[in-house]
């Protein structure tokens, strides 16, 4: 495991401010051990990477003033389009700057729009519109029910066909009185 | 502006010579790197045109590994010749497959394989040579994606050689503590760019 000490001194060598005294140290650590030696590669590499970068530096600044100019996704969002054959609207989605991240979705909408926008801002709105669904179909569940008992009214419910029935005994009971009844005014 | 004019000016050291030249370069890689987007479908077009930029830019004019013939084909150190689109193709081609092998993405192959002609245009990434200039170029595209103190700590640490309270002073940071813990997120930074790719 390598130390602050030990980081600082491979850093230090580097930047050829190494004390002389501790080259011979240093050059026998180089040799010894292999972590010592793969950070050193590794700062060496960063250390001529930062002045690779500072000479062309101007490179990437031309490299993002055509990036500002900003058309280099949108024409891919109008390629997809034409290749999907999708009239007027798109979806892309690009991984963000560290891969590991979600990608974003990101939606066009016609080429006459500018402006790319975050899909994810749509979402509340899906999730409205799945809420409002599920409504309406609850909405639909009532209304069956409701039908449902109206029929029973319609056509009586179970109560009444008892009540139905028992006045229709009570028809037969007075019928069946009926010539008791004349027998007696007779 | 012909491909010929396009790489003088590139090679120029005049500034606004090379702005134009990378304008008219723009223009002439966008339908390929398009093409080449099409295929991966997580890489990142406005990325992969930065790094294949400064790829074709660094092959010419920093590490003059290609030039260009009467012809106006491009001919590398082993004096294959190609065309400036075939070779622009092979090169956002190639990151992509870099990208691809260090990333978890997962894409059929078939999918993304170019076609037969095109394969031999492609260039070697296998050898450990070309390894390490990948690794280098992806490195210095990387620190432009810096955030700009970033980009100011490295530079004063690294190239103006400054000690940590000095860099803490022009830098308006607390202290030399600060300069160095800094610097090491920094650094922490762009090694997490170059493993988990822009």
């Amino acid at each position: 495991m390598l130390t602050e000490k030990d980081i600082e001194n491979i850093e230090e060598y580097i930047r050829g401010n190494l004390d002389a005294n501790f080259h011979a140290d240093f050059q026998n650590k180089l040799i010894t051990d292999s972590l010592y030696k793969e950070k050193y590669e590794e700062l060496l590499e960063l250390s001529k990477a930062i002045h690779e970068y500072e000479k062309h530096k101007h490179v990437f600044e031309i490299i993002k003033a055509k990036r500002n100019e900003g058309d280099v996704l949108q024409d891919h969002l109008f390629n997809t389009r034409h290749q999907s054959g999708v009239a007027n609207q798109s979806y892309n989605t690009q991984a963000s700057k560290c891969s590991n991240a979600e990608p974003l979705a990101t939606y066009s909408r016609g080429e006459g729009s500018d402006g790319i926008v975050n899909f994810n801002k749509y979402f509340n709105r899906r999730i409205l519109s799945i809420a409002a669904s599920v409504a309406i179909l609850i909405g639909i569940g009532f209304y069956t029910n409701n039908t449902s008992d109206n029929n029973i009214q319609e056509y009586g419910s179970p109560e009444n066909a008892i009540t139905d029935s028992l006045e229709l005994d009570s028809i037969e009971i007075k019928q069946d009185s009926l010539p008791k009844l004349i027998q007696y005014f007779e | 502006m012909k491909d010929k004019e396009i790489i003088t000016k590139l090679k120029s050291s005049n500034k606004r010579e090379q702005s134009q030249s990378m304008a008219e370069l723009y223009i002439i890689l966008k339908p390929i790197l398009l093409s080449v987007v099409k295929k991966f479908k997580h890489i990142n077009a406005d990325d992969l045109l930065q790094d294949g930029v400064f790829t074709f830019y660094n092959n010419l004019v920093i590490e003059n590994k290609i030039t260009l013939n009467n012809e106006n084909e491009i001919i590398n150190r082993d004096l294959r010749v190609t065309k400036i689109t075939s070779y622009m193709y092979s090169v956002f081609f190639n990151i992509c497959m870099e990208l691809s092998r260090k990333s978890t993405w997962i894409q059929d192959i078939d999918e993304i394989s170019p076609p037969e002609e095109e394969l031999v245009e492609i260039e070697d990434f296998e050898n450990e040579e070309n390894q390490k200039d990948i690794k280098m170029r992806q490195l210095i595209s990387n620190l432009s994606k810096l955030g700009e103190q970033c980009q100011k700590i490295l530079k004063l640490f690294w190239l103006e050689n400054l000690r940590h309270d000095e860099i803490a002073n022009r830098m308006n940071l607390s202290n030399a503590q600060t300069s160095k813990a800094t610097k090491s997120r920094c650094q922490n930074k762009l090694k997490e760019f170059t493993i988990h790719v822009n």
